[in-house]
C-alpha cells in the first residue's frame, strides 16, 4: 500500500479523528468498526504521518483519577490526504457523524 | 464520580496481553489500553442502562487488545535480540571465508552425526509401526541345545511349538507367528524373487495393523490344509508390481504353480516385524506346503517361526516368563516330532521358553551392525568435537581482531552479559545454518549408507523418516556445538579491559600470552583427536587388508553361482539324478566354462554340523559337513591331496563315502597324513539314523562358513548319495567375461526346459557381502580420518598464520640483528611440529582407550597395532610441515624496514 492511498476504513478513521473524536474508543463507537480494525489503521495511519499522537497532560488524567489517555490528530498532510480521499469516496461525506453524541475533548 | 484505582479485571488481561507486545513498546502501548478501558469502565458503571448491542460491541472492543497487540508484533524488528541477529548476519556476511568455513565444517561434523545417529535409531531404538508396541514381548527358547533339524533363523520355533504355545499360553491378550521366505514370481528363465511374510491368522489383528485396502486376514484364513489362500501385499509391491492400480483388490497373480488372489494391501509405513528388511507377499502359516510342494515347514524339525504376543494389561515380561515357563515341560512333550532322534529327545524335552520385549522388533541387520554403528557415531562425535575446536580457535582469532570494537561498546556501557549474547547469537546463527545444512546432508548419507548395506541378494530396508529423536538429536548438536565453540572465545573477550584497548589506540597490540596459551591448547586437543580418527582409519583399513588377504583355501575369482530350480516340471524322483547329471554336463559343455559342480552348502553362506565321532572311538566333536557332487574341488581349485574325488561309483545305495580336509585328519585322526580308508560315524539327525562314512580322500582346508574363523574340520558327503530333490547350486568355474557365460548358461537351460528358473551371483560377490561390515566401518573411518586431518590442518595454519601476524615486529627484529631467513623458517615450523608432537603424545592413550572399545571389529590386530599407531603419528607431522610452510614462508618475507618504521 503506497504512503498516499487511504483505504476506505482508513478514509472513515480518519474523518472521525477530523471530526474531533481523538480516542480509539471514541471511534469504534462512532464508525462501528471492531477494535481489531480501528488500532491496526491507526498505527498505520501514523506510521505514513497523516495522525499524530499525543498523551493527554496528567494533570487532567489525575484530577479523574485515571491514567493519562491518548489521543490521535489528523496532520497537515492528513487533511490534505482526508480531502482527497473524500473526493474519491463519494458517500464518505454521509457518514457525518451526529452531533448528539458529543466526543469527550470537550470535558478537557 | 469517583472511582477505586484498583485495577480491574480488564486491566490485568491488558497486563497479560501486554507480554506479547514488543518490550520497547510496552509500556506506551499499556497505558493506551489501560486508559482506554478505564474510559470503559465509565461506560460499564452505567451498565444497565446501556442496550444489549452496546453491551456487545464494548466486549468486542476489548478484544482489539489483543489483535492490536499482535498488529505491533512487526516492530519486534527493532528489538535488542533482533538487532543482536541483523549485527551477527551482518557480522557473518563481513568475513565470508570465515564464515564458509565454519558452516561448512559443522554442516559435515553435524551431518555425518545425524546420519549415523539416523541409522542407530533406524536399527536400535525406534519402536515397530505397530500399535502400542511396548507390550509386544517374544517367545523363544533359554538355548537352543535341544533343537535339530533345519534352521532358517537364529532362535526360531517349529510349528508344532507354535501350535501348542498358542493353545496354552495365559499371558497374552493376542499371540501371533510369523517365518520368512523368498519366493520366485518368474514363470522360467531368470528368477524374480519376492520376500514372503508366512503369518498366522491372528498376526494383523494383534499387531492392531488394517489393510489401507481390501482386509488383513483373520483366523479363518489360517486353517490347516487352505486350498485358496488369498494374499495381502505389501504397499511397496502394490505400486512395483500393480503400478498402485486402484482395482487391485481381487486380481490373481501366480507363483509356485498357484494362482492367489490380492485380498488386502498393507498400509505404507507397514514393512513387517523385522528391521532391516520389508515384504512384499504375506500369506497365512496354512500356505506353505501349498508355496513350497511340501509340509516339511509345518514339521516338528524346521525351525523358523517367530512366536510374539501381546501382554494382557497388568501383566510384565517376568510374569510372562515364568507363565510360558511353567507350561515349557508340557507344551514341548505335546510338540515331540515322531521321528525326533533318540538321543536329542532328552534336550528336546528339557527346553524351556522364555519372554522379551521386542517392541522395537527383530533384526539380524542390529545384531550384526548396531556395535559398528555406536563406535561410528563416537568417531563422528570426535569429528564434530574437532570442528568445534577449530572453530573457537577461529573465533579466538577473530575476537582479537574486533578486541575494539568490543571496547567501544563497553566503553559505552555495554553490559558484559550484553556483550556475551551478542557474540554467542553470532556463534547460534552458525550453528543453526550449519545444522540445516547438515540435516540435508545427512538425508542424503543415511540413504547412501543403506545402500552401502545393500546386496543383491539382501535388500536392506530401512526407514529412515526423521522422528522426535532425530530432529531432538540435531537440535540438540546444535545448541551444544553453540556452546562448544562460541562461549569460551565470548567469554575471553568480554574479559578486556576497555580502558587497556582504547589507550592502546592506533597500535595493534600483541596478544595476551594467555590467549595465545588457551589458542595452542585448542590445538593441541585438536591434533589430539585427529590424531586418533587418523589411527581408528588405519586400524580398520588394515583389518579390512588382513581380511581381505586371507588364505581362503580356494580361488574365488572367475567363479559364478547358479541357482537352478526345475520343480515345475514335475520330474519324477527317480529321474532326477539322471536330469541333473545331463544338465550340468551340458553346461560344462559351454564354451570357456573350465568346469562346474554341484553343491548343497555353499561355502561362506550357508552351514550344517553334526557330531560325529572316529568308528571304534567314543570321542563326540562337531564337524562341519557339506554335500557336494563330482568336480567341486577342481572348480574352486581346492588341491586334492590323498585318495581321489567323487565319481559315478557315488550312488544312492553305495556305501557312504565323504572327503574330508586337513584340519579334519588334524583333529579326528591325530594329524594322520593319509586318512583314505579310516571310518566315521556321524550321529543321527531327524529322518536319518547314525550313519558310517569311509573316507576316499582328503583335501587342502578351505574356509568354511566364515572368513574370520580359523580352518574347521570339514567332511564332503557325495551329494549323489543322498535323495535329490528339484533343484541345485551350481559352481561354474569360466576363463571368459561373466555376462556371455550367464546368457551361455541361460540359453542352455531354456533348451532343456523353458520352465527351468536360474538366479546368478558372481561367488566373489556372494564372499565380499559377508566382510561388508569391515567394508563400513574401514570406508568411513577412512573419510572421517581424512576429513580429522583437514580440519587439523586447517586449525594449525590457522594459529601459526596469526602467530606470524601478530609477531611481524619481533621478526623484523630479529632480520634486523642478522637472523637468518632459514632461522626465522625454522622458529614457526619448530612451532607446528612441537604443537603436533605434544598432541601425539596426548593422543595416544585415547587411541588404547578406543582399540580396547573397538577391539572385536578388528581383525588380524594386536591390543594396539603399532604399524598404525606410527602411521597416524607420521601422518600428523606431515600435517604440521604442510600447515606450517606456508606462515613459515611468509615469516621469512618479513622486511625488516617495513616491520620497523612502525616502531
Amino acid at each position: 500500500m503506497g504512503k498516499g492511498y487511504l483505504s476506505y476504513t482508513m478514509a472513515l478513521i480518519l474523518q472521525a479523528l477530523d471530526h474531533g473524536y481523538r480516542y480509539g474508543f471514541d471511534i469504534m463507537t462512532i464508525t462501528g468498526l471492531a477494535s481489531g480494525t480501528v488500532y491496526p489503521a491507526l498505527r498505520r495511519l501514523e506510521d505514513a504521518g497523516f495522525v499524530g499522537s499525543k498523551w493527554e497532560r496528567p494533570g487532567v488524567a489525575q484530577i479523574e483519577q485515571r491514567p493519562p489517555r491518548k489521543y490521535y490528530e489528523v496532520t497537515k498532510s492528513g487533511r490534505t490526504a482526508l480531502a482527497e480521499a473524500r473526493a474519491r469516496f463519494r458517500l464518505l461525506p454521509q457518514f457525518e457523524p451526529i452531533a448528539t453524541s458529543k466526543p469527550s475533548r470537550q470535558k478537557a | 464520580m469517583r472511582k477505586e484505582t484498583t485495577k480491574g479485571p480488564w486491566l490485568w488481561l491488558i497486563t497479560l496481553i501486554g507480554v506479547i507486545v514488543p518490550r520497547r513498546l510496552r509500556a506506551d502501548w499499556q497505558q493506551e489500553w489501560e486508559a482506554e478501558l478505564r474510559y470503559r469502565e465509565e461506560l460499564l458503571a452505567k451498565w444497565h442502562q446501556l442496550n444489549r448491542r452496546t453491551k456487545l460491541d464494548l466486549l468486542s472492543h476489548s478484544a482489539g487488545a489483543f489483535i492490536d497487540a499482535l498488529w505491533l508484533q512487526p516492530r519486534r524488528w527493532e528489538d535488542a535480540m533482533i538487532q543482536d541477529l541483523r549485527f551477527g548476519v551482518r557480522m557473518l556476511l563481513k568475513n565470508k571465508g570465515f564464515t564458509a568455513v565454519a558452516i561448512l565444517s559443522l554442516a559435515f561434523g553435524i551431518g555425518a552425526n545425524t546420519a549415523i545417529f539416523q541409522l542407530v535409531n533406524a536399527v536400535r531404538l525406534r519402536m515397530l509401526p505397530v500399535r502400542a508396541p511396548q507390550e509386544l514381548v517374544e517367545v523363544r527358547m533359554t538355548n537352543m541345545k535341544g533343537a535339530r533339524g533345519g534352521f532358517a533363523r537364529e532362535r526360531a520355533l517349529t510349528f508344532p511349538v507354535w501350535e501348542q504355545i498358542r493353545d496354552r499360553q495365559q499371558a497374552f491378550s493376542g499371540v501371533f507367528a510369523w517365518g520368512t521366505d523368498t519366493v520366485n514370481l518368474a514363470p522360467g528363465g531368470e528368477v524374480q524373487p519376492a520376500r514372503m511374510l508366512y503369518v498366522s491368522g491372528d498376526f494383523y489383528n494383534t499387531l492392531g495393523v488394517n489393510a489401507a485396502q481390501g482386509r488383513v486376514f483373520t483366523k479363518e484364513d489360517d486353517q490347516r490344509g487352505c486350498a485358496a489362500p488369498g494374499v495381502v501385499i505389501s504397499n511397496e509391491f502394490w505400486q512395483r508390481q500393480f503400478g498402485g492400480a486402484t482395482d487391485v483388490i481381487g486380481r490373481k497373480f501366480a507363483f509356485a504353480d498357484h494362482s492367489f488372489e490380492v485380498v488386502g494391501v498393507a498400509p505404507a509405513n507397514f514393512f513387517g516385524m523385522e528391521v532391516g528388511r520389508s515384504f512384499d507377499l504375506s500369506l497365512p502359516i496354512c500356505a506353505v506346503p501349498l508355496v513350497r510342494g511340501n509340509d516339511r515347514f509345518l514339521s516338528g524339525i524346521m525351525w523358523w517361526l517367530t512366536v510374539e504376543g501381546r501382554l494382557k494389561s497388568g501383566w510384565t515380561v517376568d510374569q510372562a516368563t515364568a507363565q510360558v515357563q511353567s507350561i515349557s515341560a508340557d507344551l514341548f512333550q505335546a510338540a515331540l516330532p515322531a521321528d525326533y532322534p533318540a538321543a536329542s529327545v532328552k534336550d528336546y524335552l528339557a527346553s524351556q521358553l522364555t519372554t522379551v520385549p521386542s517392541g522395537t522388533g527383530i533384526s539380524q541387520l542390529r545384531e550384526k551392525y548396531e556395535q559398528s554403528l555406536w563406535l561410528l557415531l563416537a568417531i563422528a562425535g570426535l569429528v564434530l568435537l574437532i570442528a568445534c575446536a577449530n572453530l573457537a580457535n577461529l573465533l579466538l582469532a577473530r575476537a582479537s581482531a574486533r578486541e575494539r570494537e568490543i571496547a567501544v561498546r563497553q566503553a559505552l556501557g555495554a553490559s558484559r552479559g550484553r556483550l556475551i549474547r551478542q557474540l554467542l547469537v553470532e556463534s547460534l546463527l552458525l550453528a543453526l545454518i550449519g545444522a540445516v545444512i547438515g540435516a540435508g546432508l545427512a538425508y542424503a548419507l543415511s540413504r547412501s549408507l543403506v545402500a552401502f548395506l545393500n546386496t543383491s541378494t539382501d535388500p536392506v530396508f530401512l526407514d529412515l523418516a526423521p522422528d522426535w529423536r532425530v530432529l531432538g538429536f540435531t537440535a540438540a548438536l546444535a545448541a551444544l556445538t553453540c556452546l562448544l565453540f562460541g562461549l569460551t572465545p565470548a567469554i575471553r573477550i568480554t574479559r578486556t579491559k576497555a580502558g587497556t584497548m582504547l589507550k592502546a589506540a592506533g597500535r595493534g597490540l600483541t596478544a595476551s600470552r594467555q590467549r595465545f596459551t588457551l589458542r595452542r591448547a585448542l590445538t593441541v586437543v585438536q591434533v589430539a583427536l585427529s590424531l586418533v580418527l587418523v589411527a581408528g582409519a588405519l586400524l580398520f583399513a588394515r583389518s579390512l587388508a588382513n581380511i581381505l588377504t586371507l588364505k581362503t583355501g580356494f580361488q574365488q575369482d572367475g567363479v559364478l553361482t547358479a541357482t537352478v530350480s526345475f520343480r515345475q516340471l514335475k520330474l519324477p524322483a527317480e529321474r532326477i539324478p539322471t536330469f541333473k547329471d545331463d544338465l550340468l554336463e551340458r553346461v560344462r559343455a559351454i564354451p570357456g566354462v573350465d568346469s562346474a559342480a554341484i553343491t548343497h552348502v555353499m561355502p561362506l553362506r550357508d552351514w550344517g554340523g553334526a557330531s560325529a565321532w572316529i568308528d571304534g572311538t567314543t570321542d563326540r566333536r562337531m564337524l562341519n559337513v557339506s554335500r557336494i557332487g563330482p568336480r567341486y574341488f577342481e572348480t574352486l581349485k581346492v588341491p586334492l591331496l590323498a585318495g581321489r574325488d567323487f565319481d559315478a561309483r557315488d550312488r544312492a545305495g553305495a556305501p557312504f563315502v565323504a572327503i574330508v580336509n586337513q584340519q579334519f585328519a588334524r583333529e579326528f585322526l591325530q594329524g594322520a597324513a593319509n586318512p583314505v580308508g579310516q571310518r566315521f560315524w556321524i550321529a543321527a539327525t531327524p529322518g536319518s539314523p547314525d550313519t558310517l562314512y569311509e573316507i576316499v580322500g582328503m583335501v587342502g582346508d578351505t574356509k568354511y562358513e566364515d572368513l574370520r574363523e580359523d580352518f574347521s574340520p570339514i567332511a564332503y558327503y557325495a551329494s549323489a548319495q543322498d535323495e535329490a530333490g528339484a533343484g541345485a547350486q551350481i559352481l561354474v568355474r569360466s576363463h571368459l567375461e561373466q555376462s556371455p557365460t550367464v546368457d551361455a548358461i541361460k540359453r542352455v537351460l531354456n533348451e532343456i526346459n523353458p520352465a527351468i528358473t536360474v538366479s546368478f551371483q558372481p561367488f566373489k560377490n556372494m564372499i565380499d557381502a559377508t566382510i561388508l561390515r569391515e567394508r563400513l566401518l574401514a570406508t568411513l573411518a577412512g573419510f572421517f580420518g581424512v576429513l580429522a586431518l583437514l580440519l587439523a590442518c586447517i586449525g594449525l595454519y590457522g594459529i601459526l598464520s596469526y602467530g606470524v601476524a601478530s609477531r611481524t615486529t619481533e621478526l623484523g627484529i630479529r632480520m634486523a640483528l642478522g637472523a637468518h631467513r632459514r632461522d626465522v623458517f625454522w622458529l614457526i615450523q619448530s612451532e607446528a611440529l612441537w604443537l603436533v608432537v605434544i598432541g601425539v603424545v596426548a593422543g595416544v592413550p585415547l587411541i588404547f582407550a578406543l582399540v580396547r572399545l573397538a577391539s572385536a571389529l578388528l581383525f588380524g590386530l594386536g591390543k594396539a597395532d603399532p604399524v598404525s599407531l606410527i602411521g597416524a603419528a607420521l601422518l600428523m607431522l606431515v600435517v604440521a610441515l604442510i600447515a606450517g610452510y606456508l606462515p613459515s614462508r611468509r615469516a621469512t618475507r618479513v622486511d625488516p624496514i617495513v616491520a620497523l618504521r612502525y616502531e
